[in-house]
């Protein structure tokens, strides 16, 4: 892989653009599969660009440069008793890290937008997508950008901060994200739900998602086959509502978790370590409840290669997997009529980190001519 | 504009679509900004998605323009015809493909209105958030293209975010699938760039739209204060105390007059400004929560407070609410209505300038607003009637879109650009951001023969008229915010 460079501001980064003949920018690397490409590529990392610019906690909106740590972020908001709801995954320093220059820095908010990840917390009040509201970037002419705008509400022009999530840095090289951030609940609770196989966790995660209840998170984990259900309230209100959820389901009963069962079951997901060290590749799905049956029951098989933890009521399946087993994740998606993106593979000198079946339509191209004319960043497809 | 023989359309579909008479062009003239009139070339009413596609593709060969339609009542000019150009009209694409209550999605055609979805969903407990007033008439198509909000935008977002998939055909003709029925999808997010372009990239001809369970409880608080400032305290007070409202709205004396003319709200005698908050939640939390509000509110400079005590007085405290534009309309022969943005600490300073603007004018605005997320809605009366007075109003709203640029919002939150702001969005967006959305519409329409004329600056602008109300808002079947 090529070495990669820092750039300390945006005209150097826009002058790396117009001068590079291809050219990939990274923030952290904590998802490393996504920035991996074939072709000789200049990787430039934007996390010197750190640092919040603007934070107005009565607007409920934060401006911050492209390689600020979501750490950072998080520390800055809960200062003021806010938070980013959907939950954004590697915020923490991982001290296992220790295969990149970088381990253990923790992900930057531009590589979490550009790939797209929202955590258990995108149940309530969506995702990423939902929360970004302005985006600053380098187009492939070498332009700086500047899209979207910084108030909570805003319909004017097309709406390109959107296009830039998932896009894995293919489309432009972001400078600086605008965030939309909610007051954050005093406490969360988390609650354990016992089903007795996955069709039974299938109905029991549709009752939980479609109840008056306004859960935060409805998360399966298909091994144990628990559902973890996350409150944000006062703990007696939590404990109310966990209450009544058994009561209404009759068949169940939710147990509640002590703060510290809380931290231990949901730390190893927050960190995408849940696969434990045999299971270290980590596959993002977007599913239906149905395909997450299948594909629980799929894992069931093959329990000490791959694990399955099926997120945001069934929306989100992360997958622990062994390096070797890719292929066969692969062709389970073909069959599946699924897709899966690579987050982080031990092998990741493939680059191929779009899995399953592939989109490749005519506009898809079309879009990518016109964020980047000359073709500096890698192609859309993964490869 | 070439001539083109309209034979060839009319071959293509079945009998009775295409209406080139003088009488369904003038039905189709202009939108809810009525002060825009142009007469297309044809009206094609298409039955299903086909008849949708063969059009485009038909208006694609012979480099036709054409302009998606669903119910008409843009407030932009973003629904009105195109000189020569085909009206295509959605409205008979109307099919709720499917509610899927486990998944918690819909999909739904585009000429589907808005209400209809939350209807169709209401047996399983669940709802679509997005609730613009027009809500009882307007279409997922038309919401989708300006990516419309309503008054619950602070919490659940505007139409986007509720918008997980979307199959439409492009102005080149080309049909595309962007996301799906899972909440998530992989590579960039092509729904939310499709969502908010104003029918300029194509016409959606399915959607997948993501609904939520119904709110249990709400908990509806009505402030009367003697003065706006007080009003605007309050918000930032309820915003402070990590409280998270469904809706935070505020009107001001004059709209709270013609409200109570109206309907009869019983909002507070002599207030000189009224705020609305609105809690929703499971029951647990809204017990905890009205506590909390309760004292927010008695630290506050209120006069008046009342607290909905069941359903009816809610809907009464709204109904004062959604009727104020319509009522407004009233005490005045025409109006102009803006919905610009400023960042909501600056909401007062914002409404001194307005003030100030309108005594400059001697024309009277009337302010009713989001107060939740400093979306402005003021309301610029004129008479049409008078001499130079619809251009004195056009001139205030002008002032009223470069105030909300320099103050750093936006102009529009929620109405789009459409025709009528076209000229202001370069005053957000410099060159080199406005030059990459023209890309982007391209990519998606190389012709320029979608919508054209709209959201960019630059076509010539058609004739103007009156600014009364919509004729829907005249019989009195729906009311805007
Ligand atoms: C009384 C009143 C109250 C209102 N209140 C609100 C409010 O609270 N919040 C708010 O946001 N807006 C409001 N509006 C504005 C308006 O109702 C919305 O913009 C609405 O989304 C328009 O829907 P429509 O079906 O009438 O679309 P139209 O006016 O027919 O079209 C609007 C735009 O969508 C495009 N379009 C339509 N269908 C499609 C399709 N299938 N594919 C691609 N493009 C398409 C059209 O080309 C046009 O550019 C109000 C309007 C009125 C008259």
């Amino acid at each position: 892989m090529s070495e990669f460079v820092e750039v300390e501001t945006i005209a150097a980064l826009q002058e790396l653009v117009r001068h590079s003949e291809s050219i990939l920018v990274v923030g952290n690397r904590t998802k490393p599969a996504l920035s991996s490409v074939t072709a000789p590529t200049q990787l430039v990392s934007t996390r010197s660009l750190s640092g919040i610019i603007e934070y107005e906690p009565s607007e409920y909106t934060f401006t911050a440069l492209a390689g600020t740590r979501l750490a950072e972020i998080k520390a800055a908001l809960a200062a003021k008793n806010q938070y980013l709801p959907f939950d954004p995954f590697l915020t923490e320093a991982d001290a296992t890290a220790d295969d990149n220059a970088a381990a253990g820095a923790g992900a930057t908010i531009a590589g979490t937008l550009a790939a797209g990840i929202s955590g258990p917390g995108r149940h309530r009040y969506g995702g990423v997508r939902d929360f970004v509201l302005g985006a600053q970037f380098v187009a492939g002419d070498g332009n700086l950008i500047q899209s979207g705008g910084k108030v909570v509400k805003n319909a004017a022009g097309f709406d390109i901060p959107k296009l830039l999530v998932g896009s894995c840095g293919r489309l432009g090289a972001i400078t600086a994200l605008t965030f939309k951030v909610f007051p954050r609940p005093c406490e969360f609770h988390t609650y354990r739900l016992q089903s007795a196989d996955h069709e039974d966790a299938s109905r029991l995660i549709a009752a939980l998602a479609r109840g008056r209840w306004e859960l935060d998170a409805i998360d399966y984990r298909s091994e144990s086959r628990s559902i973890w259900i996350r409150i944000g309230a006062a703990k007696a209100v939590c404990d109310a509502i966990a209450t009544d959820i058994s009561r209404s389901l009759q068949t169940h009963t939710v147990e509640p978790m002590t703060d510290e069962q809380a931290v231990q079951s949901w730390a190893p997901l927050m960190q995408l370590r849940f696969g434990g060290s045999n299971r270290r590749s980590i596959v993002k799905i977007p599913m239906v409840l149905q395909q997450m049956q299948r594909l629980a029951t799929w894992c069931d098989d093959r329990s000490d290669k791959v694990s399955l933890h099926a997120s945001v009521a069934g929306s989100i399946g992360w997958l622990a997997v062994a390096d070797d087993m890719l292929a066969d994740v692969d062709t389970f998606l073909v069959d599946a009529s699924m897709t899966g993106l690579v987050i982080r593979s031990d092998q990741d000198s493939t680059g191929r980190w779009m899995r399953g079946t592939r989109r490749s339509a005519p506009i898809d191209q079309k879009i990518k001519e016109a964020m980047d004319p000359p073709g500096r960043f890698p192609n859309l497809g993964g490869e | 504009m070439p001539s083109v023989d309209l034979q060839t359309l009319r071959d293509l579909l079945p009998p009775g679509r295409l209406s080139d008479d003088a009488a369904s062009q003038a039905a189709f003239e202009s939108d809810g900004l009525t002060a825009f009139r142009c007469r297309p070339l044809a009206v094609v009413i298409p039955q299903n998605e086909t008849e949708v596609v063969q059009t485009v593709r038909w208006c694609d060969q012979h480099a036709v323009p054409f302009v998606a339609r669903g119910s008409g009542t843009s407030l932009s000019g973003g629904s009105m015809p195109v000189a020569g150009g085909i009206v295509i009209s959605l409205n008979r694409l109307r099919q709720i493909i499917k509610v899927d209550p486990d998944n918690r999605i819909a999909v739904v055609q585009p000429g589907v209105i808005n209400l209809h979805v939350s209807a169709a969903a209401a047996r399983h407990g669940l709802y679509y958030a997005p609730d613009p007033s027009s809500q009882k008439i307007c279409t997922i198509g038309g919401n989708i293209a300006f990516n419309s909000g309503g008054a619950h935008c602070l919490k659940y977002g505007m139409t986007s975010n509720h918008v997980i998939g979307i199959r439409a055909v492009t102005a080149s003709g080309e049909i595309v699938t962007f996301g799906g029925e899972s909440l998530e999808s992989i590579g960039p997010d092509f729904t939310g760039l499709f969502c908010g372009s104003e029918g300029l990239f194509g016409v959606a001809l399915e959607i997948t739209l993501r609904l939520l369970p119904k709110p249990e409880c709400f908990h509806t608080v009505l402030v009367g204060y003697r003065s706006l400032r007080a009003a605007g305290d309050a918000v930032s007070a309820v915003i402070d105390s990590g409280l998270l409202p469904g809706a935070m709205e505020i009107m001001e004396a004059l709209a709270i007059e013609a409200a109570e003319a109206a309907t009869q709200c019983g909002y507070p005698k002599g207030a000189a400004a009224v705020l609305i908050v609105e809690l929703e939640g499971p029951r647990e939390k809204i017990e905890a929560e009205k506590k909390q509000l309760e004292s927010i509110i008695a630290a506050t400079d209120a006069f008046e407070t009342v607290v909905a005590a069941d359903d009816q007085q809610r809907d009464g405290i709204w109904a004062g609410r959604k009727s104020a534009f319509s009522a407004v309309g009233k005490l005045s022969p025409d109006f102009l209505v803006q919905d610009g943005v400023v960042p909501r600490k600056r909401l007062g300073e914002a409404l001194e300038a307005i003030e100030g603007f309108s005594k400059d004018s001697g024309l009277r605005v009337a302010n009713v607003f989001h107060a939740g997320d400093g979306n402005l809605h003021p309301l610029i009366l004129f008479d049409d009637s008078v001499d130079g007075e619809l251009e004195r109003a056009e001139a205030l709203a002008g002032k009223i879109l470069d105030l909300c640029v320099q103050m750093g919002g936006s102009i529009t939150g929620e109405h789009g650009v459409g025709m009528e702001k076209r000229e202001f969005l370069p005053k957000m967006y410099d060159e080199p951001t406005m030059e990459l959305m023209h890309r982007l519409r391209a990519a998606f329409d190389p012709q320029t023969i979608a919508n054209p004329g709209k959201m960019f600056p630059g076509a010539e602008a058609p004739a103007l008229s009156s600014h009364g109300l919509h004729p829907l808002e005249k019989a009195g079947v729906i009311s805007r915010e």
